[in-house]
């Protein structure tokens, strides 16, 4: 391969977007040619200040278009219409909220900087499993495991007793993720663990929503009374709905 | 939901439309759900994302604006640039994001797409509704315009305020 041949292909390689074979001839004309591999970083750099430049959605935007889609959807969905029939209108309707629960979950997945964070998370936790440090602090009761945050984190984390919803506590720890301290709780599902990873956010709270499953486990993310919370384990979708349902009705009683 | 703000924050060149395009394309996509083949979720959305703002803009008779720049890349070919300028430049967020905007839409869509929401060129031939290679030639040719937009932007210490 030439510098010609290269400089056509140079994007397509930087893109991974080229076969194996091409990429790897690519790769050893760069390693070759000096001009084309400053070329090269070049593009690189050009590439992740492009990403750098995504635009943030704006607060409360999510809220308006629920609101708005709640709207156009009574209306719409339950006036009767000669070409629809009931079943068809309550397909419609389900259609309606899987679509909007998909899309509006996604908060944490699309973009590069929730990507990291959601894949720190998620070694966090296999960490966890596979390490000796499952937890600094261990304890079953959360008098000896809410203080023992204290002085460690620049908040205070709700701790909940879940044993009697079958979600014992079983410790704590500090963890350092997306460049902050945090909170990761420790609970036990039969033999399994959740660690429900907390954090103070100046968000709108948000329902409880899965995130497609990281390396096999499953992500439920939720925002409620200035905090986000991240619960990730090997339990299966349902079982976790139910711990992040348990462990939001103790933190926030009213609710 | 930020892939869709995105894309029409983009496209449309400032917040106020994007919010509104993004309220009209989820109603739009509930209202075509049954038209949903499959696929990529995300692709779909931003497909219809894409058509809202393409008919609301036409509606404002901007298209014009769209479809031009043919012509005026091939000049920009050859220019050298230099690297070290232009590796400070793209470091400048403000500097990027002007930078992107003064892109004809149809090398602007392809590089977001790319760039911000990592699709692959198959997925963005099928979101733009052209072919793989005409992807490949607009990404390419966007990125050699944004290079050299970022190495001619005036020194912004000297120049206005950043």
């Amino acid at each position: 391969m030439n510098c010609e041949d290269l400089h056509r292909l140079l994007d397509a390689h930087a893109d991974d977007e080229l076969d194996p074979l091409r990429s790897a001839e690519a790769e050893l004309h760069l390693q070759s040619c000096n001009a084309c591999s400053a070329a090269y970083e070049n593009l690189l750099a050009l590439k992740r200040s492009i990403s750098a430049a995504h635009f943030p959605t704006p607060d409360g935007l999510r809220e308006s278009v629920l609101t708005g889609v709640r709207r156009t959807h009574s209306v719409a969905t339950f006036t009767p219409h000669r070409d629809f029939r009931p079943w068809l209108l309550s397909g419609l309707a389900i259609a309606a909220s899987v679509l909007l629960g998909f899309f509006l979950g996604q908060n944490l997945s699309p973009r590069s900087s929730n990507q990291a964070l959601l894949a720190e998370i998620t070694d966090s936790h296999i960490r966890s499993l596979f390490g000796t440090h499952l937890t600094d602090v261990v304890s079953f009761d959360q008098h000896t495991v809410r203080p023992w945050f204290e002085g460690k984190l620049d908040f205070a984390p709700p701790v909940e007793d879940l044993s009697g919803h079958e979600f014992p506590l079983v410790g704590g720890r500090v963890e350092y993720i997306g460049g902050r301290p945090v909170a990761a709780l420790v609970y036990q599902r039969r033999k399994h663990f959740i660690n429900l990873f907390i954090w103070p956010t100046g968000g709108t709270a948000k329902p409880v929503a899965a995130i497609k499953p990281q390396r096999g486990y499953n992500v439920l993310h939720w925002r409620m009374a200035g905090m986000n919370y991240s619960a990730v384990s090997e339990v299966n979708e349902d079982d976790l709905r139910k711990f992040a349902a348990a462990f939001s009705g103790a933190a926030n009683p009213s609710h | 939901m930020d892939a869709a703000y995105n894309l029409a924050r983009w496209l449309t060149g400032n917040e106020h439309d994007a919010r509104d395009m993004v309220q009209e394309s989820f109603l739009r996509a509930l209202k075509f759900f049954g038209n949903f083949r499959g696929g990529d979720a995300r692709a779909w959305l931003l497909t219809i994302v894409r058509n809202t703002v393409y008919t609301w803009l036409k509606r404002r008779q901007t298209r014009d604006h769209l479809l031009q720049a043919e012509e005026d890349m091939e000049k920009f070919e050859d220019v050298s640039v230099n690297p070290e300028q232009l590796l400070e430049r793209s470091a400048n967020i403000k500097l990027v994001r002007d930078a992107i905007a003064q892109l004809p839409a149809e090398f602007r869509e392809v590089v977001v797409l790319r760039e911000m929401e990592n699709f692959s060129y198959k997925e963005i031939a099928d979101i733009v509704g052209v072919r793989i290679g005409t992807v490949m030639s607009r990404l390419a040719r966007g990125r050699r315009q944004l290079q050299l937009i970022l190495s001619q932007s005036r020194d912004i210490s000297g120049g206005r305020a950043s």
